[in-house]
């Protein structure tokens, strides 16, 4: 079908089938041919001028490179490249959004859908109706809303022009579209699923650049521990608080013959918001130790921590006793709580956990002692600490500490003059 | 929701502030702006803790100075531990602080701002040093994001992000240059060096200027008016009962508060004591 084909057939359904095609076709090219009048123009007046309806055409279909943020009515052809669902809870009400990215000819964008009709899968074709634009990360994000309309297309009907974009790993975000990263693999594990009764192998590790590191999922992709990697149209999704890499076999992955560096200097805090991030570093100040730190006592069954004998799930136990600390780190740019366990605590404190049941004892069984020793011991004391930092609406980002150093402050006059020199003094 | 960040600037920069955005939910925060687009609600500090006043029998003020200037902090009821520990100390002495912008804005040209602490304590001078590092350098940062917005025809935070400033950053500094009509970039940068000539060893042997000359005026100014006040009481010290609170005030010409503020120095230094309700006399 030609350009003027699907003109004229966009009238006659506006019109409802009750003007002729020859009579439209005659119109339009007199509307466009004689009186040069843009097309847009020439179909709402010709619409107009045969008495239907000219807000029943299907104006607003556009590409998907020509969206822009805020857009209110949008109608647009694509494909879904991928999708993932979340759950959560309104009113008590337990619901699942979606979110993914689609494509078309033009390039792809990032989308949410609040609810969807029918249910859609990777590479399916849909026809969207009445969908609105909003800012995401800077750049248009497609929303699915209540009164938007989402249909299926037959396999194929949409072509995807691939924008495929480079990137650090530091930069990965979720839902940002297809990306292009070169890192190395510095574990793997593989392991077979089945996937509507096919089976499937994946492969689940981390790869890391000189920016930093991510968890991946290639699926049907053997990949090697120790590879050097370019991978070209993975994209990356939310898992378990933090973002991760997935590619398959449409993704283009070649070897690099270069020496990788894995990225030892901390990233900032405020990099981390919204998404999390795997194994990173960060360096800080530890502003605040919160209540449950220190000695605290764990239901034996569950783990639980107890403020009483009675376990809400157990009933009555005998609390065994834990250490460890919930506290603030700041960075200047964000914060984020940070979780300790119990050797990290000793090493903190310079005392074993029996040390500190003595020391509670001695002062009649309040352990708050123990967490007055941590914040003397940490509150406005830099540190490096690295570990998986999760990132929940509700609570913002949380580090469980894997390793963590205090920093090394003698030698701030170096620093200083370093950075004198930089400056040009 | 994040946690808001505990921003590093320094005195002279937090106190040079104009613009506040006040929150219009409960809970949520609200924000100081400095000239170079920091967009605080909570700030980290560690300076010279050089002076403890009380202001009333629950607020306690205090003066914690770093190269460029001093932070006002308040503590009051609401924060017990802190003011306990500044009560207790003695100055001068390094003090780590963590709080909350507070702001108090007379009328529409004046904005004192003071921070409300969440956390004060006691630390030692290297960290003293690192907090200087470490706010040079987040200074830094804004000092670059500034001069390249002032490059801008059209300075948008998209640009910015573009240059590769960080999200909070580029805000910040878009929406100080909407609020702001000069903004003397170069100003900054001399107290970014200085801040940071401080740390180096030849310059740590000559000690800090502290207080800083401007304050020292002031210092002054309230002993000349401590000595009025002592020369007063002697001079209206009738019966031997004490000079009159009332005699006080007309006598010296202070307002109220001024007076309130001296006779309570006076006592904290032991030179005066009120040995009936609104009489005072010489120890």
């Amino acid at each position: 079908m030609d350009d003027m084909e699907k003109h004229i057939e966009d009238i006659y359904r506006a019109l409802g089938g009750k003007v002729d095609r020859d009579v439209i076709a005659r119109e339009l090219r007199n509307w466009i041919v004689n009186f040069k009048i843009p097309i847009a123009e020439a179909k709402r007046s010709i619409v107009s001028k045969l008495g239907g309806d000219p807000n029943k055409l299907v104006g607003n279909e556009k590409k998907i490179s020509e969206l822009e943020i805020g857009e209110g009515r949008v109608d647009l052809k694509a494909k879904v490249i991928s999708i993932n669902s979340r759950e959560y809870e309104i009113d008590g009400i337990r619901r699942k959004m979606f979110y993914g990215i689609l494509g078309d000819e033009t390039g792809t964008i990032p989308f949410t859908a609040w609810r969807l009709e029918i249910e859609l899968r990777k590479g399916d074709c849909v026809e969207i109706k009445n969908a609105y634009t909003k800012e995401w990360q800077g750049s248009p994000q497609l929303v699915i809303g209540t009164n938007t309309r989402v249909s299926l297309l037959p396999p194929d009907a949409v072509n995807v022009k691939l924008s495929i974009s480079p990137r650090k790993i530091i930069e990965l975000y979720p839902r940002m579209g297809l990306v292009e990263v070169v890192g190395k693999i510095l574990d793997v594990q593989e392991k077979e699923v089945t996937v509507d009764g096919v089976p499937r192998k994946v492969f689940d590790g981390i790869i890391g650049d000189d920016t930093g590191e991510i968890p991946f999922t290639s699926w049907d992709v053997k990949v090697k521990k120790g590879d050097t990697l370019k991978i070209s149209g993975a994209y990356v999704r939310s898992f378990r608080g933090m973002p991760q890499l997935v590619f398959d076999p449409r993704a283009t992955i070649t070897p690099v013959n270069i020496e990788m560096e894995i990225r030892e200097i901390p990233v900032t805090i405020e990099s981390l918001e919204g998404k999390g991030g795997y194994n990173v570093l960060v360096e800080g100040v530890i502003i605040d130790v919160k209540k449950g730190s220190g000695l605290i006592y764990r239901c034996p069954e569950c783990g639980r921590v107890l403020t009483s004998s009675n376990c809400p799930e157990h009933g009555k136990v005998i609390p065994v006793p834990d250490m460890r600390i919930k506290a603030i780190l700041d960075d200047g740019t964000g914060a984020m709580m940070c979780i300790f366990n119990r050797k990290q605590t000793e090493r903190i404190l310079r005392i074993t956990m029996d040390d500190s049941l003595r020391i509670v004892q001695e002062n009649l069984g309040n352990p708050i002692v123990i967490r007055e020793m941590i914040e003397e011991k940490l509150i406005a004391v830099p540190m490096r600490a690295r570990g998986n930092v999760l990132s929940k609406e509700k609570y913002g980002l949380t580090m469980l500490v894997r390793d963590f150093e205090f920093l090394d402050v003698d030698d701030i006059a170096k620093k200083a003059e370093g950075m004198l020199e930089d400056l040009g003094w | 929701m994040p946690r808001e960040p505990a921003w590093r600037v320094f005195s002279a920069e937090y106190n040079s502030s104009k613009h506040y955005i006040k929150a219009t939910e409960p809970k949520k925060p609200s924000y100081v702006i400095t000239p170079l687009g920091a967009k605080i609600s909570r700030l980290f500090v560690v300076g010279v803790l050089t002076e403890v006043r009380l202001i009333t029998d629950e607020i306690v003020k205090a003066r914690v100075a770093d190269q460029t200037g001093a932070f006002y902090i308040l503590a009051g009821k609401f924060n017990p531990e802190s003011r306990q520990i500044l009560e207790c100390v003695k100055v001068p002495q390094f003090l780590a602080v963590v709080g909350k912008i507070n702001v108090f804005k007379p009328d529409e040209e004046t904005m004192y701002l003071s921070i409300v602490p969440e956390r004060v304590k006691v630390v030692k001078e290297v960290l003293r040093d690192y907090w200087v590092f470490d706010t040079a350098r987040r200074l830094k940062i804004r000092i670059d994001a500034m001069r390249e917005a002032l490059k801008m025809d059209v300075p948008t935070v998209n640009n910015l992000l573009e240059l590769g400033f960080s999200r909070k950053i580029s805000e910040g500094v878009i929406t100080a240059i909407k609020y702001y009509e000069k903004i003397n970039v170069e100003k900054y940068m001399d107290m970014l060096k200085d801040a940071l000539k401080h740390l180096l060893p030849e310059y740590k042997m000559l000690g800090y200027e502290l207080p800083t000359v401007e304050e020292e005026e002031e210092e002054e100014m309230g002993g000349e008016e401590e000595e009025l006040i002592l020369k007063l009481i002697d001079e209206l010290n009738k019966d031997n009962k004490g000079a009159s609170y009332e005699d006080l005030l007309e006598k010296s010409g202070l307002d109220p508060e001024k007076l309130d503020e001296i006779l309570i120095s006076l006592q904290e230094k032991g030179e005066i004591y009120e040995p009936l309700l609104g009489r005072f006399k010489r120890i």
